[in-house]
């Protein structure tokens, strides 16, 4: 086995240099479709952390007990687990974050980040460094997710968090809170990072 | 059975068991914390359409006809008054609205054959758009005390809710819909509307739920 | 219950509320596809074929779990079986057809794990349509998915002749076209009342 990375390096590596999001373009479905405002957006990133540490946690605790021609099956069935955990908690802490979600909570389980996740780092390392990683990318796709919601609430409706930011004479940008605003907003994130990740070499 | 598969099904075996464990206790804890938000939520609801609600009393069909019952997830509700008297009955019904389902909350009165009220419980639109179907007050005022009947020979709704043109004369069942959320406007009357068609002749029959 | 009629359901599912454009569903092969015309509407094809699957197994998975009252393993359930059976269909289109395994079947394993594919079981349970609806609905969400891919598909054919900056090329520019199409594709709303 390879010497390990330290653990906070990452952490840092999936937030930034190595964004699931921004650089490897996954996760795209949940990141466009619940990013419509700043709460929904950090609902479901941290829905998405949590189902993502928990699974590569286990999948590395049982990844030698998962034998090749079924891991595929073995991993889907232990991220469907804990995406039913993580809606049925959802529900109890709040019907109401529920709802604004709809189907895109269940819709987790087909989130590439987490497949990609247990497929190419917690079925090969040990459980410290996996639940790093997946900490990390959990957080980088939480910071992809805000920064869209940031941008679409704030912009777009001229709110923060649902506390009106500009007085009733803003005339909010409905745009960018429809799907076709997703779009937009997503293209002008990629075009940021990728002007900024050039600059910092 | 060769080794080989014997070990698949064991990790198989041993990972649904896992999983099922953990399912088990997450469903175990939070499903009562659910069904009771669940409950308090559509309370609410009702109280929010009907002021003088004292006391809820849920209703479950039976051969064509509603019952009383005590059992969770009734399909209808009665509002009573503080006197035992039945104020309206109230049922849900879903569709499509301008992107995503829209779930209503109706009260109706069969004696009198008047809507009392609407409530949209869940909807996903446009936020500063169609959205405004849950916080118009003038158009959600519009549903209460309408004038609903139901044709029981020809099986449809006399005066089918639709919106109102404009710089006509008012005509029963029309109503004004919410400029910028004319889409929106329109989902909310479709779903009253298929609602009405299956509980309205079903309540009616019931005559006032006795 | 839901009594929305199979005709508006078909044109939602279609053009109003597109998988791709309004609900995102799908966005991978989406952002993905290459100009080529023929194969975005091969691929469009399987999808709409194993949305029909899908759509058939999560009907019969949730009348089986709502009877068993087990509906906390809906999503599991969901996923595995459309999964298995999606295989499965592999397997006897690679036995009987050959033809058709090399048009349809190379891109099912692919599809397999499309968050569209999950999206109609998700969908049609929580709307609670009936079979024949949910057959309708799956069949307009998979011709809407294979309409937003065949314009993409031809959109791409056009984009690579184009002069456009550095910045904007790959998928930002994908992406502000998608934006564009799908603002076009709400003024389908209000079809079909």
């Amino acid at each position: 086995m390879e010497k390990e990375a330290p653990s906070l390096d990452l952490i840092l590596k999936g937030l930034w240099k190595e964004n699931p999001v921004f650089v490897q373009l996954l996760g795209m479905c949940p990141l466009l479709a619940v990013s419509n405002s700043v709460k929904n957006a950090l609902s479901m990133g941290l829905a998405t952390t949590f189902v993502l540490v928990f699974s590569a946690a286990l999948v590395s605790l049982l990844k030698r007990l998962i034998p090749k021609e079924v891991r595929m099956g073995c991993y889907i069935l232990i991220i469907a687990s804990f995406v039913t955990i993580a809606e049925y908690v959802m529900q109890a802490i709040s019907l109401e974050i529920h709802r604004s979600l709809g189907a895109f909570t269940s819709l987790i389980v087909v989130n590439c980040i987490i497949l990609g996740q247990a497929e190419s780092f917690s079925s090969k390392h040990k459980l410290l460094p996996s639940v790093a990683h997946a900490l990390g990318r959990g957080a980088g796709f939480s910071l992809a997710i805000l920064c869209m919601g940031i941008i679409r609430e704030v912009v777009g409706k001229g709110s923060f968090f649902e506390i009106p930011l500009f007085g009733e004479q803003y005339q909010a940008w409905t745009l960018l809170i429809l799907p076709s605003g997703g779009f937009f907003v997503l293209a002008l994130l990629l075009m940021l990072y990728e002007t900024f990740s050039k600059e910092s070499g | 059975m060769n080794h080989k598969s014997l070990k698949m099904m064991g990790s198989l075996t041993l990972i649904s068991t896992i999983s099922a464990f953990l399912l088990q206790m997450v469903v175990l804890y939070t499903q009562p914390i659910i069904a009771k938000n669940q409950a308090l939520y559509l309370k609410q609801a009702i109280y929010e359409i009907l002021p003088n609600t004292a006391s809820v009393q849920g209703y479950r069909l039976q051969e064509g006809r509603f019952i009383r019952s005590d059992l969770p997830n009734p399909s209808v509700f009665a509002a009573l008054d503080a006197q035992k008297k039945t104020l309206a009955f109230l049922f849900q019904w879903q569709g499509q609205g301008y992107q995503e389902l829209m779930k209503i909350l109706v009260a109706y009165d069969p004696v009198s054959k008047k809507l009392q009220g609407i409530k949209v419980l869940e909807s996903k639109e446009t936020p500063g758009l169609g959205e405004r179907i849950l916080t118009d007050q003038a158009f959600l005022a519009q549903f209460q005390g309408l004038a609903m009947p139901f044709n029981q020979e020809r099986q449809e709704l006399r005066h089918p809710l639709q919106l109102a043109l404009r710089g006509k004369p008012k005509q029963p069942g029309r109503i004004d819909g919410i400029t910028g959320a004319t889409i929106s406007s329109k989902a909310v009357l479709r779903i009253v509307n298929q609602g009405a068609r299956y509980y309205f002749p079903l309540l009616q029959k019931t005559g006032g739920g006795k | 219950m839901n009594t929305d009629s199979l005709g508006f359901i078909f044109l939602s599912s279609l053009l109003i509320n597109n998988f791709v454009l309004s609900y995102f569903l799908g966005i991978c092969p989406f952002l993905g596809v290459s100009g080529k015309l023929g194969r975005a509407l091969k691929m469009g094809f399987a999808v709409t074929f194993v949305m029909l699957i899908s759509s058939l197994s999560a009907t019969l998975i949730h009348s089986l779990l709502v009877w068993l009252d087990a509906l906390f393993l809906q999503l599991i359930a969901f996923i595995l079986v459309i999964a298995s059976v999606v295989q499965l269909v592999e397997m006897v289109i690679k036995k009987y057809s050959r033809a058709l395994f090399e048009s349809l079947g190379i891109f099912l394993p692919l599809i397999t794990t499309n968050c569209a594919i999950l999206g109609v079981a998700l969908f049609q349970t929580a709307r609670e349509y009936n079979l024949l609806q949910s057959l309708i609905f799956a069949l307009g969400a998979g011709l809407g998915f294979t309409l937003a891919l065949l314009i993409m598909a031809g959109l791409r054919e056009q984009l690579g002749l184009a002069k456009v900056p550095n910045l904007i090329q790959g998928t930002a520019l994908t992406l502000l076209v998608a934006g564009i199409l799908s603002m076009s594709f709400m003024g389908f709303a209000g079809l079909g009342g």
